[in-house]
């Protein structure tokens, strides 16, 4: 590398950072990046419905208020600190609203809402869940297509506005990556990002004490986004 | 002596360069709904519909004159970001140019003409956010809203529900470019989950079907 590095004029410090930044991933930005094609999907007979989470029930409240108080006194090193304490504090948001959070398991809950509505247009003669946690099986190989969503953060983020940020309100947040995955050759033919963001906004007090408001907020996050996923496919 | 002025003047310079930036002008951006030129959604497989639609600006006050905030390094409010239409007009235009393209007629009620139906949208939210990550910036943007929709015939509610949709770019650098882009791909999302929402195009045919005592196509 160190070669390669004075060849081309470049300290080896400075590979390595372009190194670093080439291989991060950023933000997935929204919206359909494979566009569903009418012809694959008329094959589609069958559809397994395979539903995936990437990490638990998190609340990204201070995390997503990362300034450039930390880079400009202290460099890299002030970033990790802000970084750190920011995560530290949506840790302690998160413990707080885990009671009321009880068992809620949005991924039986998004496979089964989106089963339903993909069942209830009649455009497909079977539609069933399959389990996440082996989908090459045997069983997968039935079916046509299968639905892939992958829930890539689900929890709380901040309400949007001068309002909701100075109230520190938060709003039920879906982070989904959902692909249509024809399972005779394995291609993709249709894939999206979408970020879901429920609208209601609560403070983390009045989720952690009013029952059921926490999970009725993700319920309907739920819902709503498993219908914008199979309107996707129903309609391209 | 000369040495000392000239850092002056330097930092004197960096000074103004840095309080005139961008972060400190109002941006006006030109939020509209583009739609693909002679596409159809869901919304022509219903029969020819006279809606009449009422868009309101339920935003909150603090929100009203604005559909964003600049903001500096430190996260501080600096200007406010503007579009150069009120965003209730903007959506009023957008779901118009939705119906008039599905083959559906939007009327204006104070000419005396009779709807099919009645669409009543409440916009609770229209803005854009930026949060600054470790090798990017996120930029968002969102539209919150409820809608009604009833027949004139018996004044019967035959949808009532919320609407949103929520676009997020990843950007290097924030420009009002980047503002605009999420506005306006925001607006698209919204029209376009509008028009594919089962729940909208179930109502909108029992409102037909209603008016005209038939089976809509």
């Amino acid at each position: 590398m160190k070669v390669f590095a004075n060849r081309i004029g470049f300290s080896r410090a400075a590979m390595i950072v372009s190194a670093f930044f080439v291989a991060a991933s950023c933000t997935s930005t929204t919206g359909t990046h494979v566009q569903l094609n009418q012809t694959a999907v008329s094959k589609i007979h069958s559809v397994g419905v395979v539903v995936k989470k990437e990490e638990e029930f998190s609340v990204r409240l201070s995390r997503e208020k990362m300034t450039d108080a930390g880079a400009a006194f202290f460099g890299l090193v002030g970033v990790g600190i802000e970084a750190g304490a920011r995560a530290s504090t949506d840790s302690r948001y998160r413990e707080r609203l885990k009671p009321a959070l009880g068992d809620f398991d949005p991924v039986a809950a998004l496979g089964e809402r989106a089963r339903q509505t993909l069942a209830a247009c009649e455009r497909f003669a079977q539609v069933q869940c399959l389990p996440a946690d082996n989908p090459t099986n045997d069983r997968t190989e039935a079916y046509d297509g299968i639905l892939e969503i992958t829930l890539l953060q689900w929890g709380m983020r901040p309400c949007l506005g001068p309002g909701g940020a100075e109230r520190e309100e938060v709003q039920a947040a879906l982070n989904l990556h959902s692909r249509m995955i024809l399972t005779r050759d394995k291609t993709t033919i249709w894939d999206r990002d979408e970020l879901y963001l429920e609208g209601t906004c609560h403070s983390i007090e009045q989720l952690s004490s009013h029952g059921t408001l926490l999970r009725d907020a993700l319920m309907r996050a739920v819902n709503a986004a498993a219908g914008r996923i199979t309107n996707e496919i129903l309609f391209p | 002596m000369l040495k000392k002025f000239q850092c002056n003047l330097t930092m004197a310079l960096l000074g103004a360069a840095l309080l005139s930036g961008c972060a400190l002008t109002t941006a006006n951006l030109n939020v509209a709904y583009k739609p693909d030129e002679g596409s159809k959604s869901p919304l022509s497989m219903i029969k020819p519909a006279v809606v009449q639609l009422v868009v309101e600006d339920k935003r909150l006050p603090q929100e009203q004159d604005r559909v964003g905030n600049k903001k500096n390094g430190f996260g501080a409010a600096m200007a406010p970001i503007k579009t150069n239409e009120q965003p209730s007009r903007i959506l009023y235009d957008a779901l118009k140019t939705e119906f008039t393209q599905n083959g559906h007629t939007v009327i204006d009620t104070a000419d005396g003409s009779k709807p099919d139906l009645v669409l009543s949208v409440d916009l609770q939210r229209y803005w854009c956010d930026a949060t600054i990550h470790f090798w990017d910036v996120e930029v968002i943007g969102t539209i919150n809203s409820s809608l009604l929709l009833r027949t004139p015939l018996n004044d019967t509610v035959l949808l009532s529900q919320p609407q949103s949709s929520t676009v997020r770019e990843s950007r290097q650098v924030v420009t009002e470019s980047a503002w605009e882009s999420v506005l306006n791909r925001a607006l698209s999302e919204y029209v376009r989950s509008f028009s594919r929402d089962p729940n909208v195009l179930d109502a909108m045919k029992k409102a037909v079907e209603a008016v005209h005592g038939e089976t809509p196509e």
